[in-house]
């Protein structure tokens, strides 16, 4: 039973928590999704950049790749023109080879450029330009450089890279079918210049790979040097494979893949030969500190709010406090009026009641009707000045004595004047006793020139002492009470509040109310 | 105040269900549309074919070693290769049908052919009236002479018979060539009847694409040269009707498959030597 008392009570305390959680969990969602709107902005931007860099890695390594490419097959123009030429004059095959042994020796003198020297297949003999002899079961149209030439029409092929026994070194091949289509020259082009280009352009940027693939997606080069020759179209589960397998359907250059929880984005750049420029960047990497100011942000965010929460709750139990206190000093303050004069025992209650009541159909809002509730509580503290002989007097006072009487209201306004909190507080006290026909006091103030609430007041005192009893008469019966109230209206009570009155009487069948 | 709460509550859960219908309507609606979408999609050129059972080719027989007819006299060559297997992944029959050229966008359009598979050029033109595959090979445009003529450079030309193959886009480059106000251009129904006509002397120069002057020059005794200059290179697509997206993204779809099992490098391997295609 306690319990429930003490919830009930707590009743009026719960409810500003739960608005106030609702108006929290509100600004919280609001807040963090203004949080979250600025990171996905921030998260963009990365990728934006990171997308950016790609692409200035990739074309760099592109056109450095083209650049070094496209003097092979400049080379091979060149030699095929004059090669075509001797062929179509109809040369010895001496002469074709002293051709091919001194054009090797001029390109062993261009820098950058590392190769074994020119070799050629014409009219059916294998031509070699630093002189080698191939092995009796050698069958140049079996090479890859002579099918990919034929394969190849007759524009320069470049071939796949191997390994060359005389360097020593990944080799790639440039050859061309001359003009009678069976005959085909080639050169032999290190590839380790393609590899140090990608590996400068990994070193110089903050991508995690650069690579290079060709038509059929193997490593030609690759800033992991251990990647170079894997073949990653037949790989199955790699990181090779998953990035071909993007790579072949995505329809733009960039693209972005995850493996093993790590979220890649890559930029790709095709080269003149279809091969693949491609600049690999850990965007996971990237995002990590994002992530990690985001969920500070949203921690501290939270924390912030939790305190100011906490305090604002705090706040309205405190306001809840504070306002109950003062309810209960003027509940007790009423009491003490009340005590003075045991017959009207419970007025300033009752007087506040139907102030509430005629309030409230008056269209009062609840702050309102609890305001002039406690006016009404108040309305006769003035008396707390009135000596109890005064008060308590049986019989008719004397015209001095109601004198003394008459000062009550002024009393009273001056007693809560004291509570500057609760400004209005006075209005009760100081004007209940106005007439509405101006022949009221302490003032004499008529019509609207009374406050409104001392008009209800007014109404509502007039009921309660003749429906109570008093040291000199016991208390009239309601239809006199009715009668009199009535008579009032216009002269001594405002005719608005006076109807309403008549309409509390009339709902109140057995005179019950007062009780 | 106690009431305002609740009121709140009540104007939140409003609010909630209001949005949940929302969702749910968009929802329904856009499952409407899709199936709608679906329902009255027009595009029923897969599901022809396969009801059908069969698939019509139409190509040049006569363009080594894309397509031609061998000591047998069946078609063969790497276009039908090509073909062959995509018929058998998507479980129809494969018919071949020879073409004229010059009248592939009629018989395409009539419905007598559901596709042009033959080393297509990609044109502007072709792509605006066919529906193209993304390009599946490269080709150029090349010079052929006999090994006894005189002719030596792209300039040597002037004054001569160039031959062309009727409908193709050797015919197209030589008319738009700054060549062609100074030679005497002759059309043939196909290249091989062309490169043969060489040797008679009634053109003086071919103008057809590498692949099947490299087949054909190599399957020769004779001795022909080519020229250094290239008219033009090219890329060669499958063609299908226009509309027929379904059909193609299905075709495209199984040439990524043969690229990535390695059967389009073997078909490739078998024909020229070595892988050329360029599939993505």
């Amino acid at each position: 039973m306690k319990n429930r008392n003490e919830n009930s009570k707590n009743g009026r305390r719960v409810k500003v928590p739960f608005r106030t959680a609702l108006m929290s969990a509100l600004s919280v969602a609001f807040v963090l999704s203004i949080i979250f709107a600025y990171f996905a902005m921030l998260f963009f931007q990365t990728r934006q950049s990171i997308i950016k860099n790609g692409q200035l890695n990739a074309m760099n390594s592109s056109s450095r790749i083209d650049k070094y490419l496209s003097s092979g097959v400049d080379t091979m123009k060149l030699i095929s023109y004059t090669l075509d030429n001797m062929i179509r004059t109809g040369k010895s095959q001496e002469e074709f080879r002293q051709f091919l042994i001194n054009q090797t020796e001029a390109i062993s003198n261009i820098e950058n450029i590392h190769s074994t020297g020119f070799y050629a297949y014409i009219n059916g003999e294998y031509l070699d330009g630093i002189d080698w002899k191939p092995t009796y079961s050698y069958d140049p149209t079996t090479r890859p450089w002579f099918i990919a030439a034929q394969a190849n029409g007759g524009k320069v092929a470049v071939v796949d890279p191997y390994l060359d026994a005389q360097l020593n070194e990944m080799t790639i091949t440039f050859s061309k079918t001359l003009c009678d289509v069976k005959s085909v020259a080639a050169i032999d082009y290190s590839i380790s210049s393609i590899q140090e280009i990608v590996e400068q352009t990994a070193a110089s940027g903050d991508s995690k790979f650069e690579l290079l693939l060709n038509r059929s997606y193997q490593v030609i080069a690759h800033s992991a040097k251990s990647e170079v020759g894997n073949d990653y179209l037949s790989e199955s589960d790699t990181f090779g494979s998953e990035l071909v397998k993007k790579l072949r359907s995505a329809n733009k250059d960039f693209f972005s893949f995850r493996y093993r929880g790590t979220e890649y984005i890559v930029y790709s750049v095709k080269i003149s030969n279809d091969w693949i420029c491609l600049s690999v960047s850990d965007a996971s990497r990237a995002y990590a500190p994002l992530i990690l100011t985001l969920v500070f942000t949203v921690i501290a965010v939270l924390l912030v709010l939790t305190i100011l929460l906490t305090i604002i709750i705090r706040f309205n139990r405190r306001q809840a406090q504070f306002t109950a206190l003062s309810m209960h000093v003027v509940e007790a303050l009423a009491a003490a009026i009340d005590a003075k004069d045991p017959y009207t025992n419970g007025h300033s209650g009752r007087v506040a009641a139907y102030s509430r009541e005629i309030g409230k159909r008056f269209g009062y809002s609840q702050k309102k009707q609890e305001e002039i509730y406690m006016m009404g509580l108040l309305h006769d503290v003035g008396k707390i000045g009135i000596p109890d002989a005064v008060i308590n007097k049986p019989g008719k006072l004397t015209d001095e004595e109601f004198e003394i009487i008459k000062t009550h209201p002024a009393t009273g306004a001056y007693i809560l004047s004291k509570t500057s909190e609760l400004p209005r507080m006075a209005v009760g006290a100081h004007w209940h006793h106005e007439r509405y026909d101006g022949k009221g006091y302490p003032d004499g103030l008529s019509g609207t020139d009374i406050e409104e609430e001392a008009r209800i007041i007014a109404v509502a005192d007039a009921y309660d002492a003749m429906s109570s009893c008093r040291s000199y008469r016991d208390m009239l019966p309601q239809d006199v009470v009715r009668s009199e109230i009535e008579k009032g209206r216009s002269t001594q009570f405002d005719p608005a509040f006076a109807e309403i009155m008549l309409g509390i009487i009339d709902e109140d069948k057995d005179y019950k109310l007062h009780g | 105040m106690r009431f305002c709460a609740h009121w709140e509550i009540n104007q939140v859960k409003i609010l909630l269900k209001k949005l949940a219908s929302l969702a749910l309507a968009v929802l329904i609606g856009a499952a409407l549309f899709g199936c709608g979408g679906n329902d009255m999609g027009r595009d029923q050129s897969l599901k022809r074919i396969l009801e059908k059972g069969e698939f019509v080719v139409g190509l040049d027989d006569e363009y080594p070693p894309m397509g031609f007819v061998d000591e047998n006299g069946e078609i063969v060559g790497f276009d039908v290769d090509l073909a062959r297997e995509v018929c058998t992944r998507l479980g129809v029959k494969l018919v071949l049908k020879s073409i004229i050229w010059d009248e592939k966008e009629n018989l395409l359009n009539s419905g007598e052919i559901d596709c042009i598979w033959s080393a297509m050029s990609v044109t502007p033109a072709r792509a605006q009236s066919m529906n193209l595959s993304e390009p599946y090979l490269k080709n150029d445009l090349i010079f052929v002479v006999m090994g006894d003529s005189e002719i030596a450079r792209k300039n040597d030309i002037r004054g001569k018979t160039v031959g062309v193959q009727a409908g193709s886009t050797t015919q197209e480059e030589i008319m738009a060539s700054s060549l062609y106000s100074s030679v005497t251009v002759v059309t043939f129904d196909s290249n091989i009847e062309l490169l043969e006509t060489l040797h008679t002397g009634a053109v003086d120069v071919a103008l057809v694409d590498s692949l099947t002057a490299y087949f054909f020059i190599n399957s020769r005794t004779e001795s022909y040269y080519v020229l250094p200059d290239y008219l033009s290179e090219e890329e060669c697509a499958i063609g299908f009707r226009k509309g027929d997206s379904a059909l193609r993204d299905r075709i495209q779809q199984i040439l990524a498959e043969m690229k990535a099992d390695g059967t389009l490098a073997a078909i490739s391997t078998k024909w020229f030597g070595s892988d050329i295609t360029t599939v993505k």
